[in-house]
């Protein structure tokens, strides 16, 4: 998994419609590299045919 | 009750309503030693936000009146509670502990605080909490709650106040609320009891959420019995919450019985008592007593393998603050400057996951839920402790490491499995730890039973905070 960059983050929350200060953006992306392993992890399990079920009002 | 049990404000409310009804105790008399409590001892432990002390003796005077003419509506009927600022009180402030909402005002009662008013309870306040329930002790509103077994301690969050206020008299219950261990991490680390029910058993109407989808409301209180009323008397299916199960609402009381003879606990050690993963020796070692205490009651309780439970934490904060962002979004855009330092530095990574890591998340759940589903085949109940720590201070407490190390709770917020913490025991530093059972979805009555049974045995609740 690659590591993602602080513009990479400031565009994603631009998109969101978030303008954030280079100091957020800076801890924002040294938490999401932390997270990163964490990620590798969610990407690493084998779901089989798992999906996501919709769920609707009774 | 042992040594504190000269003391109004240390009934449990199975004590309080036995007396009510037999008209021995003025639930007046009751609500004024609790104001008097709080006024002696909430300015050191701070788990008030906004006490409601006129319109509280206003209540309990209606109650008595009510009770004098016949008109006893159950054991709720004239106990004084307190909730976490998440729920909506019509015409009381609710803030999610932020200045986000310093000066909101709903003008409905949540659903559950409604149930709890046609019980006949008494709304005393409302109460600290993690700011939006989530982050840490600092919040951009309002003090922390301390814990009050020792004031130096956190009380684990994110309903503080409900934890800390129940343990120190200060209130008869509480409802707090629970997306990976919000009402089960309090009530370990204050010494109390904390229910999270199935997904859907209890309304989330005029509760601010969270993570729809995590989201639990329930009862936190002294006693395992005390979990059972207040939880019959807010249960049941609510139109207004899309999320709210049509399945019957049994009568939780008929589980409070001790007797744990054939039921079967599993215990996933691999996971649960493997120090590697920052689980301390101390907790694995009393709550490990807790279930030889179990098995001399006769329960059988057996290892079982669940190896999902390893990437249980990972799918919970993908979920939750993807989940979490979208919630606050419109809020982040127009007053970013009031949300507190501690939230906001966990909420901005919802913003940055992709969906790609949210279906992947959701996938996942689906699997845990298969596998857990598969264990109680063979299982009544899953054990575990409740947290991997006893309680730390607020200077060694780690609003990141909670989020990023590994969680006995979240599971079960991600299969909707009711799921209860008991006091078990306390640590070399007097600090309390709890046990965690979980049960089948809607079989609240089991985790009840076993929980129960524990607790009437172990007699934990004998002792209560030295403030």
């Amino acid at each position: 998994m690659d590591t993602v960059t602080s513009d990479q983050v400031q565009i994603m929350m631009e998109r969101a419609g978030l303008k954030l200060s280079d100091e957020r953006i800076e801890n924002l992306t040294n938490l999401l590299e932390e997270y990163r392993l964490r990620l590798e992890v969610l990407y690493s399990i084998d779901l089989e045919g798992e999906e996501t079920a919709g769920v609707f009002p009774a | 009750m042992g040594e504190n049990g000269d003391q109004t404000h240390y009934l449990t409310i199975s004590q309080a309503s036995r007396l009510i009804k037999a008209k021995e105790l003025s639930p007046v008399e009751l609500l004024r030693a609790f104001l008097e409590r709080i006024e002696e001892a909430d300015g050191k432990v701070k788990s008030y936000v906004t006490l409601l002390a006129d319109s509280a003796l206003e209540e309990a005077r209606t109650t008595e009146i009510e009770i004098g003419k016949g008109r006893y509506k159950g054991p709720l009927h004239g106990i004084p509670m307190a909730h976490k600022d998440l729920y909506d009180t019509k015409g009381v402030r609710t803030t999610g502990q932020s200045k986000v909402h310093e000066h909101r005002v709903p003008d409905e009662d949540a659903t559950v605080i409604h149930r709890l008013r046609e019980a006949g309870s008494v709304l005393l306040g409302k109460l600290a909490m993690f700011e939006f329930a989530m982050g840490g002790p600092e919040t951009s509103l309002f003090e922390a709650a301390r814990n009050p077994w020792n004031l130096d301690y956190v009380t684990g969050g994110s309903s503080s106040g409900s934890g800390a206020a129940v343990a120190a008299g200060f209130c008869m219950g509480s409802l707090g609320s629970d997306t990976g261990g919000s009402i089960r991490g309090p009530a370990s680390y204050c010494g109390i009891v904390g229910l999270k029910p199935t997904y859907g058993r209890v309304s989330r109407f005029g509760v601010i959420p969270l993570s729809w989808s995590l989201d639990h409301c329930g009862p936190m209180t002294w006693t395992v019995e005390d979990t059972a009323f207040i939880l019959q008397a807010i249960s049941g299916h609510d139109p207004k919450d899309p999320a709210s199960s049509r399945v019957p609402v049994p009568d939780y009381s008929e589980a409070l019985r001790e007797d744990v003879n054939g039921l079967v606990i599993g215990i996933p050690k691999h996971y649960c008592y493997n120090t590697d993963g920052g689980i301390e020796p101390e907790t694995i070692s009393v709550v490990d007593k807790a279930l030889r205490e179990l098995e001399g009651l006769g329960a059988r309780v057996e290892e079982v393998n669940m190896p999902s439970l390893a990437y249980t934490p990972v799918v919970n904060n993908v979920i939750a603050m993807s989940e979490a962002f979208n919630y606050h979004l419109p809020n982040l855009k127009a007053q970013l400057q009031n949300y507190g330092e501690t939230f906001i530095d966990r909420l901005l990574i919802g913003g940055v996951f992709t969906a790609a890591d949210y279906v992947q998340a959701q996938r996942a759940r689906s699997k845990i839920s298969r596998e857990f589903s598969q264990i109680m085949q063979r299982v009544d109940l899953i054990a575990m402790p409740t947290q991997t720590t006893a309680p730390s201070t607020f200077e060694e407490f780690k609003p990141a490491a909670v989020m990023l190390g590994p969680s006995f709770m979240a599971p079960f917020n991600e299969t909707g499995m009711p799921a209860i913490s008991v006091p078990c025991g306390f640590n070399k530093m007097g600090l309390p730890i709890g046990l965690q059972l979980a049960g089948r979805p809607f079989d609240e009555s089991t985790v009840l039973r076993g929980a129960y049974t524990y607790q009437q045995h172990a007699k934990w609740y004998e002792k209560r905070p030295p403030i």
